[in-house]
């Protein structure tokens, strides 16, 4: 082997040599990269910097809004109106389900799509609905989740959809290293997708399938895009960032249901604030045989599946 | 400091420096990296959906490699306890070969769950005062911290250590003997972490067992001292440094024992998952003999099992000492365990999904070629390691030998 | 062969591995195999925000102003005699066919039907709907499992045709027909007014609006109350079509 100890300089040969290969290794490299000339997404400084939601000023705050909005009409050429809507006090949102009225028809399904901009293409649903056979059977290994029947409902089974039950002891919040995602005082578990790292190890920790990652730059065509967007919310979301089901925070926090409860045909979705006593979910809760998925692992839902018939 | 500035200097230098063997290797170790620079640029530019991950399998090749990584990292440092416990001097130097192996490990898990997040330019997001670190709540906080943690311990202990090589003293023992002790117990806190990111997620049942962390700690105890075995020998034949046979035969010793706890733990979860065949046992089944049809991955775990036995028996032989059988036994222990723990861990915990929909996954081109690129770029930092470590350890560059300009006095 | 011409050699391959790579990395190799197809979606009226209702009842129609003269009774019955119910040989009620046009004119085929579909109404040469099989039920007299709820005037009062009656003889007039369907259906109607049954819409929070409710002939048809099929919505996609599990799921 060379004497490693000398100082001598390399011969001229074993220099030419070198920096030939070191010269196309280096060429070979800048080459490799050469995808990262099509990447037209990358964050603008604005954004780069950006703070978590939660500690933002008011005035950086409607700047970020603003931001937001002109993406949004450069990307979709609408100008939308975002929103950062705060929780009304003494309100703790509760949905229940009525499972011996639903019928399967996924209406609630893409009426969350329409109403919270998710991608088309890959299509991301918030809602999987199971169907279940009346078996005396609440296994979730026996649920059917690509059922496609000419009518429904079918004879012999009864349907269950599941979306993010929001949970009062939410596992997905305590995973989440950056805190991207937490519990807001009226209850609904919200994701700031500009603070979001995607690691997915919310995903990984979620009992109930809930959350989505966006693994591909979401595709929304520009004449289905619902203007009407807060920050929390269904404003239009990056890829490599989480999304799920926030309890429409757009609508729900101006007092107005959910869009997948506005489309049920069977009125089988209930939604309002359980601290109120008079609210048809506190009716619910008080009234009906109500019960709640997983309830071993005490994530204590704020989603519950009741029956009438 | 200009001391230590040029002892940088040279080591750097000597790194250049070597035989057609040597650029040959790094050669070939640097094309591989750039299939996998060029694959990570496409991922970039499109997202993780170049990966065959999905929203149903949402953790695949990158975080079980990361997983495997973290437990070689860990067990590099089982070299440590022979030396300074039961004061072996003459395996003092092979000390510095396993750290230096734990550092290129972590550089490794480091590189592997970069690939693996959706948003790596928000990195800063986790740094504690500039960002928000969900610490103490958040398992994946924890093994930032002790990841970095060990990165940083074994940095110092061998840099300490070859510098003070190089500067013909010995090591101040406050400077050293604190860091070597506090290695040790760092070793087993990382890859014990790692396992509770696993553990503490109620809703995948197949994950949520106690027995998961001792498994972690007995297979990376099987998997990493049987590398350094490998790596040994490689140091052997290719620098004149000389490695003992005694080195190789005290590690051949904790695999030893740390195979048949693997298997014994691997019993323990067959019969607490097949005993009694409840739906928390749904992970273990699609694993072991398929669920409803689905059995992708039932050949890989009875291969990894079969390699695993193979090994533990090979190694109980008085066979084994010879160094032929050795490797053999080396070899597929470490591939037993990388199946085990990497494939046969993290994928089985995703189906079927909480929700009980079954998704099989299959890695896509473009997330192995990145996988080898990361694994090449851990060999090629290792090589650069070791080409810089072993002339100092032998004595051949030293302080004293350089020319006197360069003194610095 | 000298150590250092074998390195000369090694570094000639190298660079002109290196070379061809540079190549390869440049042109541009094919990216992302897949192509997502829009997945076929109704249109968005049918996932559709606001609420609508599947029937129009006769309340409805007459809050709204729209023409009732078809809906007067006596412009074809005669005053002072009642019409006679009657029964086919199983003694269930036939529908009278001159009825089955009003049934059809008072749903809302879009909120089952995909107006994308295309559906349409077909008429025998007298101008009479024609039935399609899927809505025989429809147009039955099917009020209830057991079908002992199907005389005619159970609810309506054959005396006075324009109103209603409740079992025990209170009459009620069109737009008060909830009150009858409470009289026997009381649990029911307890949960209506708690907000529990039935679709909503508009605001839980009934300080910052009203949250309007559904009448129960608006859904139901009081002649066949049970919900006939609807056709189902799109499931979900695997974001990797390719790795769909190729087992049936038993």
């Amino acid at each position: 082997m060379a004497d490693l100890n000398t100082e001598e300089g390399m011969t001229r040969r074993s220099f030419l040599r070198a920096t030939t290969a070191a010269t196309a290794g280096a060429a070979a490299l800048t080459s490799a990269l050469a995808p990262l000339q099509k990447l037209d997404d990358f964050p603008s400084v604005d954004e780069f910097i950006q703070k978590h939601y939660t500690e933002l000023s008011p005035e950086q705050l409607s700047a970020v809004l603003k931001r937001i909005e002109n993406e949004v009409q450069k990307q979709y050429g609408i100008r939308p109106h975002v929103r950062a809507l705060k929780p009304m006090n003494g309100v703790e949102y509760v949905y229940a389900l009525n499972l011996s009225r639903c019928c399967g028809c996924r209406k609630c399904v893409h009426a969350c799509v329409a109403e919270n901009n998710q991608s088309r293409s890959p299509e991301i649903q918030y809602i999987r609905v199971l169907k279940m056979p009346n078996d005396g059977t609440f296994d979730l290994e026996r649920g059917d989740h690509n059922y496609n029947p000419e009518s429904v409902p079918v004879p012999g089974h009864f349907f269950m959809p599941i979306q993010c039950h929001h949970c009062k002891n939410p596992p997905c919040v305590k995973v989440c290293p950056v805190k991207a995602t937490w519990q807001e005082p009226d209850g609904i578990t919200v994701i700031d997708y500009n603070w979001c790292i995607g690691c997915r190890y919310c995903e990984a920790a979620c009992p109930y399938f809930a959350r989505r990652f966006n693994f591909t730059e979401p595709s929304i065509p520009k004449d289905k895009i619902n203007p009407n967007m807060s920050y929390l919310g269904n404003r239009p979301r990056h890829k490599g960032v989480m999304e799920k089901c926030h309890f429409c925070v757009q609508r729900t926090r101006e007092g107005r249901y959910p869009a997948c409860l506005e489309a049920c045909p069977t009125g089988s979705r209930k939604f309002g604030n359980v601290l109120d006593p008079e609210s048809e979910v506190s009716y619910i809760l008080k009234n009906k045989r109500v019960m709640v998925l997983k309830e071993e692992l005490g994530t204590l839902p704020r989603f519950f599946y009741y029956f009438d018939i | 400091m200009k001391r230590y500035l040029y002892f940088w200097k040279r080591c750097i230098q000597n790194a250049f420096i070597g035989d057609w063997r040597y650029y040959g290797w790094l050669g070939a170790l640097l094309i591989v990296i750039l299939f996998g620079v060029n694959a990570y640029a496409k991922q970039y530019l499109l997202g993780l959906g170049t990966t065959g991950m999905s929203d149903q399998v949402s953790w695949g090749v990158y975080i079980a490699n990361f997983t495997f990584l973290v437990g070689m990292a860990a067990a590099a440092v089982m070299l440590v306890i022979p030396v300074y416990i039961y004061k072996n001097e003459e395996l003092h130097d092979l000390v510095i070969f396993g750290e230096l192996l734990a550092v290129a490990a972590i550089l490794m898990c480091l590189a592997f769950v970069t690939v693996d997040l959706g948003r790596p330019d928000r990195f800063w997001h986790l740094i504690p005062g500039i960002g928000i670190f969900h610490f103490p709540g958040s398992m994946l906080s924890w093994d930032v911290l002790v990841l970095n943690g060990y990165l940083l311990i074994n940095l110092h202990i061998c840099g300490y250590d070859i510098y003070c090589r190089y500067c013909g003293r010995k090591p101040s023992r406050w400077l050293s003997i604190p860091f070597v002790f506090l290695g040790i117990l760092w070793a087993v806190s990382i890859h014990t972490v790692t396992a509770f990111l696993y553990v503490g997620l109620g809703g995948r049942h197949f994950w949520n067992s106690a027995v998961l962390g001792p498994r972690f700690i007995a297979s990376a105890f099987t998997a990493g001292p049987a590398f350094i075995i490998l790596t040994l020998q490689v140091i052997r034949r290719y620098s004149d440094y000389i490695v003992p046979d005694r080195a190789l035969f005290t590690l051949r010793n904790i695999v030893q024992i740390a195979m048949p706890i693997n298997m014994f733990l691997l019993i323990n979860e067959l019969f607490t998952e097949f005993y009694t065949t409840d739906h928390n046992s749904a992970s273990s089944q699609y694993l072991f003999v398929g669920l409803h049809g689905h059995h992708a991955l039932v050949p890989w775990i009875w291969t990894a099992v079969g390699l695993n036995l193979t090994s533990m028996v090979l190694l109980m032989l008085p066979l084994s000492r010879r160094l032929v059988w050795l490797d053999a036994a080396c070899v597929l222990a470490v591939l037993g365990i990388w199946i085990e723990k990497g494939m046969g861990m993290v994928v089985p915990g995703f189906v079927p999904t909480p929700i009980g929909e079954i998704v099989e996954y299959t890695p896509s081109k473009n997330e192995v070629l990145i996988c080898l690129g990361i694994w090449a770029f851990g060999f090629f930092c290792y090589t650069i390691f070791l080409r810089m470590a072993v002339p100092i350890l032998m004595g051949k560059v030293t302080r004293a030998n350089e020319p006197a300009s360069t003194q610095f006095v | 062969m000298s150590e250092n011409s074998k390195s000369t050699w090694i570094f000639g391959i190298l660079t002109c591995v290196f070379t061809c790579l540079t190549i390869y990395f440049v042109r541009s190799p094919k990216l992302f195999p897949h192509e997502y197809k829009e997945p076929i979606v109704p249109p968005s009226h049918l996932a559709g925000i606001p609420s609508g209702t599947i029937r129009i009842s006769a309340a409805q129609l007459v809050k709204s102003g729209a023409d009732v003269s078809g809906l007067d009774c006596y412009s074809c019955h005669d005053p002072k005699h009642p019409p006679v119910i009657k029964l086919d040989k199983e003694g269930q009620v036939i529908l009278p066919k001159e009825h089955i046009d009003l049934i059809y004119s008072m749903r809302n085929c879009d909120e089952c039907h995909s107006a994308d579909k295309g559906y349409k109404i077909q008429y025998n040469p007298d101008g009479s709907t024609i039935i399609p099989k899927a809505h025989q039920d429809l147009t039955k007299m099917a009020h209830g499992k057991t079908f002992k709820n199907n005389n005619c005037y159970n609810c309506h009062n054959e005396n006075q045709l324009n109103t209603l009656h409740s079992s025990v003889g209170t009459k009620l007039t069109f737009d008060q027909a909830t009150q009858l369907c409470a009289g026997c259906h009381g649990t029911i109607y307890e949960d209506w007014l708690a907000g529990a049954h039935g679709r909503t819409e508009g605001y839980w929070d009934h300080s910052k609006g009203p949250a309007r409710k559904q009448e129960c002939a608006s859904c139901h048809d009081p002649h066949a109350p049970a919900f006939t099929g609807i056709i189902p919505m799109p499931g979900p996609h695997l974001l990797h079509p390719e790795d769909a599990p190729k087992a049936v799921h038993p």
